[in-house]
């Protein structure tokens, strides 16, 4: 067969930004996203003139259906190339993929991903009510009462049953983001904690404590990614490549999920991987959705970094940390840094790309060139990964 | 680079319905989903990227739970 | 715009063209599974063609009502005002005999004595004048 010509190499990203995280009240939606592009721009050294794409995730507290439309305006630019996609907390690294693809097939030159919420103040009783009762479908989950939460848990669960997966081995997940976090600047959660405080922090749906689930947050992120020709034309300072990108998509609701322990990951990660020409083995760095931690141990497996099923022992045995196989989420993650939604997959994107760039101070993976971003949503039903790298990886 | 002459339409289908109260919205989408691979001599299982039109359901069901 | 008023009711299905014939079988105490003429697939939820094949030749036939515990979650803290008084629960992955599996709710037993692969039977508990909702309790 012959190859797909691939987006490998082909795009690079010049510029990221960060909005205030964590608790940021009296700032919209729109206003931490357009502040998060700003920095992302002055990174980037240019002009929001020269922006002429922009893709973003929806955002909860500010329902506009076209949110990237609404940003731009609010922005000030029109851009001749927009969409607001939707695949869930999988948004973040499609966002990524369709901004590559975009520029290689020449639809764009600059693209700014963006997408930010204000979920912790910023929504209002409407919408608050809406959050928890129209999560699932109508008709065939949500009778029962089953929360998104509910969802993860019961892959988390099965888990345990088949590999013999612990609740302390999920705790040491939140402890290890914890670690992470307190040396992130600007973290929503800093204090220590250890894993007899994830197991006496009350169920909220069983296998799973509070600790164990990711947090409410305000914040947003936003990227400028262009062409690999015009990166090197405009001098640009360490730009991280997009190596490889993949998605996949098994189900929507979680009874006709194909498996509960083995998800979508496994093939959107298999394509990134191909794409790249690199494999898990190659990776210096992680970005890992993290909205449970038992997600994590999944994923570990999933992305190839270990055995399925031996995905507990891994984080037990300190692989996910420095020094271990995998650093993942050095930022703190949905755990312990920030989770507003679906931009916090956007801060995993953040970090990697920090990462790369050797920017990381002492959370700094030393000589870091490799690195994967996988985001995940809606109890598995969405996943893609993109692989980042270097110049000396291309 | 551009995406001229990079793709093409291979098949197209239309549903001939217009008041479709018997049909659900999703039966309506796959009907014309099938349609189109079949106009292109395809099967679904030739079929690995799926992009649609219709209303965008947005919400926050990502698994937050707790405040701090 | 939702009121806390009616998000204190608990969100019942409003049957669709693909789905009215589930739920009024459920109001007649019988599970309906799809069984497609054409493949021989049995599919859980109803809808208008076959998963599998694309086939439209769909027969319901109302299942045994014997499953097992597939996997489980026991909720302490309720998604929302209408499920409070009922924490804690056990909401159910049931895999029925026939096949398919299904979200379900465990009712008859302590939520906490679910166990992995326990076995299940149906029980149809009306909600409303329309719905009755498919619910199982310890076989």
């Amino acid at each position: 067969m012959k190859h797909k010509d691939t987006l490998r190499g082909k795009v690079a990203v010049i510029g990221a930004g960060l909005s205030p995280v964590g608790r940021v009240p009296g700032r919209s939606p729109l206003w931490l996203a357009a502040d998060a592009a700003r920095k992302a721009l002055a990174e980037a050294g240019i002009d929001k003139r020269a922006v002429d794409g922009v893709l973003s995730s929806h955002a909860f507290a500010a329902p506009f259906h076209r949110f990237s439309i609404a940003f731009s305006e609010y922005f000030g630019i029109q851009p001749t190339f927009s969409n607001t996609l939707q695949v869930s907390g999988a948004t973040a690294a499609t966002l990524f993929a369709v901004g590559a693809a975009a520029v290689a097939g020449g639809l764009a030159e600059t693209v700014l991903v963006v997408g930010g919420d204000s979920l912790l103040t910023g929504l209002s009783p409407d919408l608050a009510l809406r959050s928890m009762t129209e999560s699932r479908d109508q008709q065939y989950e949500m009778p029962f009462g089953i929360p998104v939460s509910n969802t993860f848990a019961m892959t988390a669960h099965r888990h345990m049953k088949e590999f013999g997966t612990t609740p302390e081995q999920f705790a040491e997940v939140a402890v290890v983001h914890r670690r992470h976090a307190m040396r992130t600047p600007g973290a929503q959660m800093t204090a220590p904690i250890t894993v007899q405080d994830v197991l006496g922090s009350g169920m909220v749906t069983s296998p799973y404590h509070k600790l164990d689930c990711s947090l409410i947050s305000d914040g947003a992120a936003a990227f400028v990614i262009t062409s690999a020709e015009r990166a090197r034309s405009l001098g640009a300072r360490k730009p991280v490549y997009i190596l490889g990108a993949g998605e996949c998509y098994t189900h929507e609701h979680i009874f006709l999920m194909p498996s509960l322990t083995t998800t979508g990951a496994a093939v959107s990660s298999r394509n990134a991987y191909a794409m790249s020409g690199y494999g898990a083995r190659d990776m210096d760095v992680a970005g890992i959705y993290d909205c449970f931690t038992g997600t994590v141990i999944m994923m570990v497996e999933d992305l190839g970094f270990c055995p399925k099923g031996e995905g507990g022992r891994f984080v037990a045995d300190g692989q996910i940390t420095y020094g271990g196989a995998i650093p993942a989420n050095t930022h703190g993650g949905l755990l312990s840094f920030a989770h507003s939604g679906m931009p916090g997959a956007l801060f995993h994107f953040h970090e990697v790309i920090r990462q790369l760039r050797g920017e990381c101070g002492e959370r700094q993976v030393t000589g870091a060139k490799l690195g994967l971003v996988h985001s995940l949503g809606a109890g598995f039903a969405t996943n893609a990964t993109c692989i980042l790298g270097t110049e000396d990886t291309l | 680079m551009s995406i001229r002459g990079k793709a093409c339409i291979a098949g197209v289908y239309e549903h001939p319905t217009r008041k479709a109260a018997d049909k659900s919205v999703f039966q309506l989408h796959a009907e014309v989903a099938k349609g189109a691979p079949r106009d292109a001599g395809l099967s679904m299982r030739d079929v690995d990227g799926y992009v649609c039109s219709g209303y965008d359901y947005y919400h926050n069901d990502e698994g937050n739970y707790h405040e701090a | 715009m939702i009121t806390f008023d009616e998000a204190t009711k608990k969100p019942l299905p409003t049957p669709d063209t693909d789905s009215a014939a589930f739920w009024s079988g459920l109001k007649e105490g019988k599970l309906l599974l799809q069984h497609c003429l054409d493949c021989g697939n049995v599919q859980y939820y109803q809808q208008g063609m076959c998963r599998r094949c694309g086939g439209e030749r769909l027969e319901h036939r109302a299942a045994s009502g014997r499953g097992k515990v597939h996997s489980y979650s026991v909720v302490y803290r309720a998604p929302g005002p209408a499920f409070k008084r009922d924490v804690p629960y056990a909401v159910l992955l049931v895999e029925l005999e026939e096949g398919p599996r299904m979200i379900s709710s465990l009712v008859g037993a302590k939520p906490e004595s679910v166990t992995f692969d326990m076995p299940v039977q149906l029980v149809c508990e009306k909600a409303s004048e329309e719905i009755t909702l498919p619910r199982f309790r310890p076989a």
